[in-house]
């Protein structure tokens, strides 16, 4: 798996957010504090909580708009069990956790890849799979809540 | 299969138009002109030629930012057809027409659960399976 982080700084906005996503052309970002997932944002959560409400993107701190509860699936886990998970709790990205640290994300796109093709492009996507992560760097007196 | 897709005018502001796609929990409006189908509006769209623009989403169309033209598919196409123009042209939904009469639309989500589910399935066209 290949591993690409991307990092912001602690109270980052939602615009920062929206840029880092069109930049790599990606549909969500999952925050974490050390490696520890904190939370997660995707398009949707920008479209709900700060354009439909009118809210400023710059003064709109990602941690007031990310989901918390956060469902993740294990690195050992089969694409049919992280499959059905995904769609039992109508989610479209599984961050992947080994112990409490994010190791990477699948998402149903990944999923519909390996499934849709023969098995030399499978074993190819696989090997090529990406995370996208926000690096949360904090001091003492800063912290996400 | 088949789900209703929802349609607004090009001179429809985004704002309204968020509104809609988050009140009917949808990733996506068709945009037509004179009632036919010219373009796509994605949450995708919405964020990267409007939010990172700072644009008035009061105030701007969805002609301005909308996708075009519509990658669109016959009926008979097979679930397996279906999910791999996806893949191949980098979309995540496809708007099913029969002649100019729009059906509906299809998503990579509705494919998933059909893909995965043995190997018969994938290969049966998508007018065959029952719409929701």
């Amino acid at each position: 798996m290949v591993k690409n982080v991307i990092t912001l700084q602690t109270g980052a906005s939602a615009y920062d957010a929206v840029k880092l996503m069109n930049k790599n052309g990606i549909g969500c970002l999952v925050a974490v504090d050390n490696g520890k997932v904190l939370g997660i944002l995707t398009e949707r959560d920008l479209l709900e909580r700060v354009l439909e409400k009118c809210r400023n993107p710059k003064e709109t701190d990602v941690s007031e708009i990310m989901t918390r509860q956060v469902i993740v699936g294990k690195p050992d886990m089969q694409l049919v069990e992280a499959t059905k998970l995904m769609f039992e709790n109508k989610v479209k990205k599984l961050p992947i956790v080994k112990g409490n640290q994010l190791v990477g994300l699948v998402t149903l796109t990944d999923i519909a890849r390996v499934t849709s093709v023969d098995e030399k492009t499978i074993e190819l996507v696989e090997a090529l799979s990406n995370m996208h992560m926000i690096q949360c760097k904090h001091t003492k007196k800063d912290r996400w809540r | 299969m088949l789900k209703d897709v929802k349609q607004a005018n090009l001179e429809e502001t985004i704002l309204k138009t968020t509104k809609m796609m988050n009140e009917y929990d949808i990733g996506s409006v068709v945009v037509t002109k004179e009632g036919q189908p010219v373009g796509i509006v994605t949450e995708r769209d919405i964020l990267k030629r409007l939010f990172s623009k700072r644009k008035d989403s009061a105030r701007t169309k969805l002609h301005e930012i909308m996708s075009k033209p519509l990658v669109t598919i016959k009926p008979h196409i097979t679930v397996i057809g279906a999910a791999q123009l996806m893949i191949k042209r980098k979309v995540k939904k496809l708007i099913v027409k029969n002649g100019d009469r729009l059906l509906g639309i299809v998503t990579l989500t509705d494919l998933i659960p059909l893909l995965r589910n043995g190997g018969s399935i994938k290969r049966l066209p998508l007018k065959t399976l029952q719409s929701e």
